[in-house]
C-alpha cells in the first residue's frame, strides 16, 4: 500500500469530490497526459517518416507523402480502435478473454495457412485489398494481455503449480505459432508480457526464479541447437561482436550508431541527415526510425522522444497502481511490459546495446498493424484509468 | 499480505522500467554528446559521396615538324574491374549475364576477364564499341553487374609502329603499387600513366585533368544528386625536337649496320686472355643525333626495340615480363642514355684536351709511334701493333695512334705521382683527363629528363679504392687501390674502367665542335594546346621549352682547330680510319672519330662519332654517335651507320643502305 499512499490523487481527496467523481461520466476522468503524449509521438512519427522516405519516393516518381498519408490513416484507425476499446468497461472485456484468446490462436493459425502471405522470409501477413496488410501477431499482443490477465485474475493469490503450468501452456500456443512464422521479436514480446503478468499475479518468488532459469536455458538452447535460422542467430549475436561484419548483420547497427553519433546535440537538421537521406540505415522508416530522429534532430529531438515515451510508460504504470481492481492492474502491467520491452529493445538496437530484431517502435515506426495494436493497448490503459473510481 | 504482494511487485516493475529508461538516456547521451560527432559526421558524408573520375584525353606527341608520333583513339567499352572485390558466386552470375547480354559464351567472357596480358588489378575491356542498348541496360541494372561498367577508354595509337619507341616510351594502366606512388594526384587504378620515355617525362602535360564528378548516392549506389561535375581538360600536345625522317633513317641504319655486322668476323679476347674469332654478335646498339648548337636531340634510336602499342594494350608477348632476361637483348633499355660503354678511341679528343689543359701537351708536340710503348713492365700497343711513325695531335686522331695517347697518359701519371708522393697534395695535373672529362659532362647524367639515365664512370684512385674496399687482404687491397701508370694510359685511350653513355659522348663532341657552349640535351621544344578537329589550324603554344645552355667550356680555338682537323683527316685522308665509309662525302663537311673498345670476354664495342658540318656556321651542326655492342671495329660497323644518317641529315630522305666494311684492322 506504500506506493499507493504516495499518489496525490489518493492521498487527499475530500469525500465530496470523491462522490463527484463516482457520479460523473468515466469520460470526464480521461488521462490527458497519456493521450497527449501518444499523439505527440505520432506527430513526430509522421515528420520522421516523411523525412526518411521523401527522397527515395521522389526519386521513384511517387508521391513523397505516400508513407505519411498511409501512416496518418493507420493513426486514424488506431484512434478509432482506442476509443472503441475505451467505450466498453474493461471488466466486461474480461468476460471476453476466452474469446480473445481463441481469436488470437485462430488468426495465428490462419496466417500460417496458405491464406497468409510471406514477406521477407516470414509467413506473417494477411494481404488486404488496397495494398494493406494485416499482421495478426501484432494484434495477438492485445489478445494475450486480455486473455492472460483474465486467467491470472481468476486464479489470483495463490497460484498452484498446476495453474502456473496451465497458464504457461496457454501462452505457449500463440507463442509457438508466432515463432513458427518465424517472428522472433514478437515472440519475445509475447513471452515478456506473460512473464510480467505472472510476476505480478503472485507467482511465488521461487517458482518465478525457476521460470527465469527455464527461460534462459531455452534461449541458450534455441541459439546453440540450431533452432534459429542463420540470419536470426547472426542478428542476435552480432551485437556482441560490434562491427565485426560491417556489410553483414552488424552493418545496420554500425550505420545506425554512426548516424546517431553524427547527430550530436542539435542534429544535422530536418531532411539534412546524410545517413537518412542517403538510405544508409536500413528500415529507417520502420524499425530504425529512431536513427532518423537522432541524426536529424540530435539529442534534443531523440531525448524529447525518449521523454515522451517515458511519460507514456509512467502514466501506464501509474494507472496500474491506481487501478480499481486486480484485473485492471494486470492489464496495465501487460501493456507496460509490452511498451517497455519494445521501446528498450528497439531504441537499444539502434544504439548498439541490444541485438537487432524486427520489433517496431510503438507509435513511431511506420506500419498499420503495430500502430493499431499499440492504440488498442493504450485504449486499455485509458479505459482502466477513467474507470478507476467506478464502483 | 497476499493482497499487498502484487502492489509491491508493481513497484518493483516500476523501478525496473525506470532503470531501463535511464540506460537508454545514458546511452543516447554517450553517443550523441560525449563521443565526438565530427568524425562520425565526416564518415557519414564519405558514406554518401562517391567521386567518379574519368580520365581526360591524353595529349599527342609530335615531331619537330608537327607530324604525329603518338595519337589517341577513344573507344567505348564494357569493362570489368578486377580490383573490385566480389564473391566467386557473383562473378559467375555476372559472367553468365554478360554472356547472355553480349551474345557470347561464358567461356569467352571469362577469357576476357582473366586475360593474362592485363595487370592483376587492371580494368579489362570485355567488348569494345558495344551497342548503345547494351550500355544502357548495364547502367540501368548496375546492381546485377558488379565490377562491370561502361567506360570510355583511350587507346594510345602509334602511327609509325615501333618508330621512336624508346624516346616516346609507353603507357600502362596504374596498378596498386604505382597508385601509392602517385597518391594525391587524382589517379585511380586502371588509369593510363606514362611509364617511360617522353610519355613519362611529360606525364603531367600529356595527362590533362580528369573529369571529376562528386555524386551523392544512396546505400544501393543509386545516384541521387550530382554535387559537382568538373569537366575534363584534355592533355597538352608535346612537340619534340626529334625529326621523324632522321629518326627513321637512324633506326634503319642501326638495324642495317647490326645485320651487316652479323656477317663480319670479330676478333676478341676471352676471359683467359686468349684470342678468339667468330661472327660478330652485334646484339644491341644505339644511334643519337644531337644539334650541337642548342642541344636538341634530332634522333635517338636504340636496338633492340619494342612495340609501344603492344605494351599499352597489355603486353601480349610478355615483353615487359622478359625484359630482364639476357636472351631478350634488353629491348626496353634506351641504350642512348642507359647503355654505358668504354668509348675507346672516340675518347681521344677528351684526353688531348686534358693533356693540353695540364700544359703538358701542345697540338704541335710530336711523339714517335713505333707500334708499342712499354710502361713499367707492360707493353701497350696499337691495334695490330701497327707503327705510325712521327705523330702530332692531328695525325694521332686521324690514324688513331694509341701510342701517342699512351704517352700522354703515362706523362700525366708522372704528374700524379709527383703531386701525391712528393708534394702530398690532391692530384691536379695528374687528373687532367678526369677533370676535363667532368667539365665536358662525363660521370654525371646529362639531365635530358629521361628516367633511368646513367652517369657513366670516370675512374681515378678513389674509384679504385672503392672497388677494392671489400678485399680482406690489406696488402693486396693497398696494391690494387693504387692509381697506376697503366690506368692513366688506359684512360687516355678510352679503355679500362671508363664508362660513358652515347648521349654523353655526343654532348661532349657538341661542345668541342660548337666551340664551347654547353647544353643540357633536350627532347621537346614546346607544349602545345591540343588541336581538335582542324589539322590545318596554326599551333598554339602553351609553353616553349627553350634550349638549355648551362655554361661554356673554355676551349682554345687553336686546340679546337687541331682536334677538328684530326677528325676531318679520319674521314678524308687516305689513311684516315673512317675513310672507307665516306665515299662521296669527303668534301670537308664531315669529320669523325672511330672507336673500338675491348671488353673481354665479350666482343669489341664498335663506336663512331660524326660531326657535320665541321665548322659551325648558319646551318645547324649535328653530332651523330653510333654504338654497336659486340660489333667489332668502329670503322667497320658504326662509321657506315653514321654515314647513312649524315646522308639523311644532308637532305637525302632515302639514303643508300649501310655498307658494313671489313677492311679495318685498326682502331
Amino acid at each position: 500500500m506504500a506506493s499507493l499512499a504516495r499518489s496525490p490523487l489518493r492521498s487527499a481527496p475530500s469525500l465530496s469530490s470523491r462522490r463527484a467523481r463516482l457520479e460523473g461520466s468515466p469520460a470526464a476522468h480521461l488521462d490527458p497526459i497519456l493521450i497527449g503524449a501518444v499523439l505527440a509521438i505520432c506527430a513526430l512519427s509522421l515528420l520522421m517518416i516523411y523525412s526518411s522516405t521523401r527522397e527515395s519516393l521522389e526519386f521513384q516518381g511517387v508521391d513523397p507523402l505516400y508513407f505519411v498519408k498511409r501512416q496518418l490513416l493507420y493513426i486514424g484507425i488506431g484512434v478509432a480502435v482506442m476509443i472503441g476499446v475505451m467505450a466498453v468497461d474493461y471488466r466486461k472485456l474480461r468476460d471476453f478473454s476466452v474469446l480473445a484468446y481463441g481469436g488470437v490462436v485462430l488468426s495465428l493459425l490462419l496466417v500460417l495457412s496458405p491464406l497468409g502471405s510471406d514477406a521477407r522470409g516470414s509467413q506473417a501477413w494477411f494481404e488486404l485489398p488496397g495494398g494493406f496488410q494485416l499482421q495478426p501477431s501484432e494484434l495477438a499482443k492485445f489478445g494475450i494481455i486480455i486473455a492472460v490477465a483474465g486467467f491470472c485474475n481468476e486464479h489470483r493469490g495463490e497460484m498452484t503449480p498446476r495453474e502456473l503450468v496451465l497458464t504457461i501452456g496457454l501462452a505457449a500456443v500463440p507463442l509457438g505459432l508466432v515463432a513458427l512464422q518465424p517472428d522472433l521479436g514478437t515472440g519475445m514480446v509475447l513471452a515478456l508480457i506473460v512473464v510480467a503478468l505472472l510476476a505480478v499475479a503472485g507467482v511465488p518468488g521461487r517458482q518465478l526464479a525457476v521460470l527465469g532459469l527455464l527461460a534462459v536455458t531455452a534461449a541458450f538452447a534455441v541459439v546453440n541447437l540450431g533452432l534459429l535460422a542463420d540470419y536470426q542467430e547472426d542478428r542476435l549475436t552480432s551485437v556482441l561482436d560490434g562491427g565485426a561484419d560491417p556489410q553483414g548483420s552488424g552493418y545496420n547497427q554500425e550505420q545506425s550508431e554512426l548516424a546517431l553519433e553524427s547527430g550530436g546535440f542539435s542534429g544535422q537538421g530536418l531532411y539534412e541527415g546524410p545517413q537518412t537521406q542517403g538510405g544508409f540505415v536500413p528500415e529507417q522508416h520502420t524499425d530504425f526510425i529512431f536513427t532518423t530522429i537522432g541524426e536529424e534532430l540530435g539529442f534534443v529531438g531523440a531525448g524529447a522522444l525518449l521523454g515522451l515515451f517515458a511519460l507514456v510508460v509512467w502514466r501506464t504504470w501509474r494507472t496500474a497502481a491506481l487501478a480499481r481492481d486486480f484485473f485492471g492492474m494486470l492489464v496495465c502491467i501487460g501493456v507496460l511490459a509490452m511498451l517497455t520491452f519494445q521501446i528498450f529493445e528497439n531504441i537499444g538496437m539502434t544504439m548498439g546495446i541490444m541485438p537487432v530484431t524486427g520489433i517496431p517502435l510503438p507509435f513511431m515506426s511506420y506500419g498499420g498493424s503495430s500502430t493499431i495494436a499499440a492504440f488498442a493497448c493504450i485504449g486499455l490503459v485509458a479505459n482502466v484509468y477513467m474507470r478507476r473510481f467506478v464502483g | 499480505m497476499r493482497e499487498a504482494n502484487p502492489r509491491l511487485r508493481v513497484s518493483v516493475i516500476g523501478i525496473i522500467v525506470m532503470a531501463l529508461f535511464s540506460a537508454l538516456f545514458v546511452r543516447l547521451w554517450f553517443l550523441q554528446i560525449a563521443s565526438g560527432s565530427d568524425a562520425a559526421a565526416e564518415a557519414t558524408t564519405e558514406n554518401r559521396v562517391r567521386i567518379v573520375r574519368e580520365p581526360a584525353i591524353r595529349g599527342r606527341i609530335l615531331d619537330a615538324q608537327g607530324r604525329v608520333l603518338v595519337d589517341n583513339r577513344v573507344v567505348d567499352a564494357i569493362t570489368f574491374d578486377r580490383s573490385e572485390i566480389i564473391t566467386d558466386e557473383q562473378r559467375k552470375t555476372v559472367t553468365e549475364r554478360l554472356a547472355a547480354l553480349l551474345g557470347q559464351t561464358p567461356k569467352q567472357i571469362t577469357a576476357a576477364i582473366d586475360d593474362p596480358r592485363q595487370a592483376a588489378y587492371a580494368i579489362v575491356p570485355i567488348v569494345e564499341d558495344p551497342p548503345i542498348e547494351t550500355v544502357t541496360y548495364i547502367e540501368e541494372h548496375q546492381e546485377e553487374f558488379p565490377a562491370v561498367a561502361s567506360r570510355r577508354i583511350t587507346r594510345r595509337e602509334y602511327p609509325n609502329g615501333n618508330l621512336g619507341a624508346h624516346v616516346l616510351g609507353y603507357v600502362g594502366q596504374i596498378g596498386p603499387e604505382e597508385l601509392e606512388a602517385v597518391k594525391g594526384q587524382g589517379y585511380q587504378a586502371g588509369d593510363l600513366i606514362g611509364t617511360s620515355g617522353v610519355e613519362q617525362m611529360f606525364e603531367s602535360e600529356l595527362r590533362g585533368e580528369p573529369r571529376v564528378q562528386r555524386l551523392e548516392v544512396d546505400s544501393r549506389g543509386n545516384v541521387t544528386r550530382i554535387a559537382e561535375d568538373r569537366p575534363s581538360v584534355p592533355g597538352k600536345d608535346v612537340k619534340l625536337t626529334i625529326d621523324l625522317d632522321v629518326q627513321r633513317v637512324a633506326e634503319e641504319s642501326l638495324r642495317q649496320g647490326m645485320d651487316g655486322a652479323h656477317q663480319q668476323t670479330c676478333v676478341w679476347n676471352n676471359a683467359a686472355g686468349e684470342e678468339q674469332s667468330g661472327l660478330c654478335r652485334a646484339g644491341g646498339g644505339s644511334v643519337v643525333v644531337l644539334n650541337a648548337q642548342d642541344g636538341s636531340v634530332v634522333a635517338m634510336a636504340s636496338a633492340p626495340d619494342f612495340n609501344p602499342a603492344e605494351l599499352a594494350a597489355g603486353d601480349p608477348f610478355g615483353t615487359l615480363e622478359n625484359a630482364g632476361d639476357e636472351e631478350s637483348g634488353f629491348p626496353l633499355l634506351n641504350r642512348v642514355v642507359q647503355g654505358t660503354y668504354a668509348p675507346g678511341s672516340t675518347w681521344k679528343p677528351i684526353s688531348a684536351l686534358g693533356g693540353m689543359a695540364s700544359n703538358h701537351l701542345t697540338p704541335q708536340d710530336v711523339f714517335f709511334d713505333e707500334g708499342c710503348l712499354v710502361i713499367g713492365d707492360r707493353e701497350f700497343c696499337n691495334s695490330g701493333k701497327k707503327p705510325h711513325g712521327a705523330v702530332d695531335l692531328r695525325r694521332a686522331l686521324t690514324v688513331s695512334s694509341d701510342v701517342y695517347f699512351y704517352d700522354v697518359g703515362r706523362d700525366l701519371w708522372e704528374f700524379y705521382r709527383q703531386e701525391t708522393d712528393d708534394l702530398g697534395v690532391e692530384p691536379d695535373r695528374g687528373y687532367a683527363i678526369q677533370q676535363t672529362a667532368a667539365e665536358y659532362g662525363f660521370g654525371a647524367p646529362t639531365g635530358i629528363g629521361l628516367a633511368g639515365e646513367a652517369s657513366g664512370r670516370i675512374p681515378d684512385q678513389e674509384f679504385k679504392e672503392e672497388v677494392n674496399e671489400r678485399n680482406p687482404d690489406l696488402e693486396a687491397r693497398r696494391q690494387d687501390s693504387r692509381w697506376l701508370p697503366g690506368d692513366s694510359a688506359n684512360l687516355a685511350v678510352g679503355q679500362g674502367d671508363l664508362l660513358v653513355t652515347p648521349l654523353q659522348l655526343a654532348n661532349a663532341y657538341a661542345m668541342i665542335a660548337a666551340g664551347g657552349p654547353k647544353h643540357t640535351p633536350r627532347l621537346a621544344s614546346a607544349i602545345l594546346e591540343p588541336r581538335t578537329g582542324n589539322a590545318e589550324a596554326p599551333e598554339e603554344i602553351v609553353r616553349t621549352l627553350a634550349a638549355q645552355r648551362i655554361g661554356e667550356v673554355a676551349i682554345d680555338p687553336f686546340q679546337r682547330a687541331a682536334i677538328m682537323e684530326g677528325l676531318l683527316g679520319a674521314v678524308i685522308n687516305g689513311d684516315g680510319t673512317a675513310t672507307a665509309s665516306f665515299d662521296g662525302l669527303r668534301d670537308g663537311t664531315v669529320a669523325g672519330k672511330t672507336g673500338t673498345a675491348q671488353r673481354p670476354p665479350k666482343q669489341d664495342t664498335s663506336l663512331f662519332v660524326g660531326v657535320t658540318p665541321v665548322d659551325p656556321g648558319a646551318a645547324p651542326q649535328y653530332i651523330t654517335v653510333s654504338v654497336v655492342e659486340e660489333g667489332g671495329f668502329g670503322a667497320n660497323v658504326s662509321a657506315p651507320i653514321v654515314r647513312r644518317v649524315i646522308d639523311a641529315l644532308k637532305g637525302d630522305p632515302n639514303p643508300p643502305p649501310v655498307q658494313v666494311q671489313s677492311g679495318a684492322s685498326e682502331d
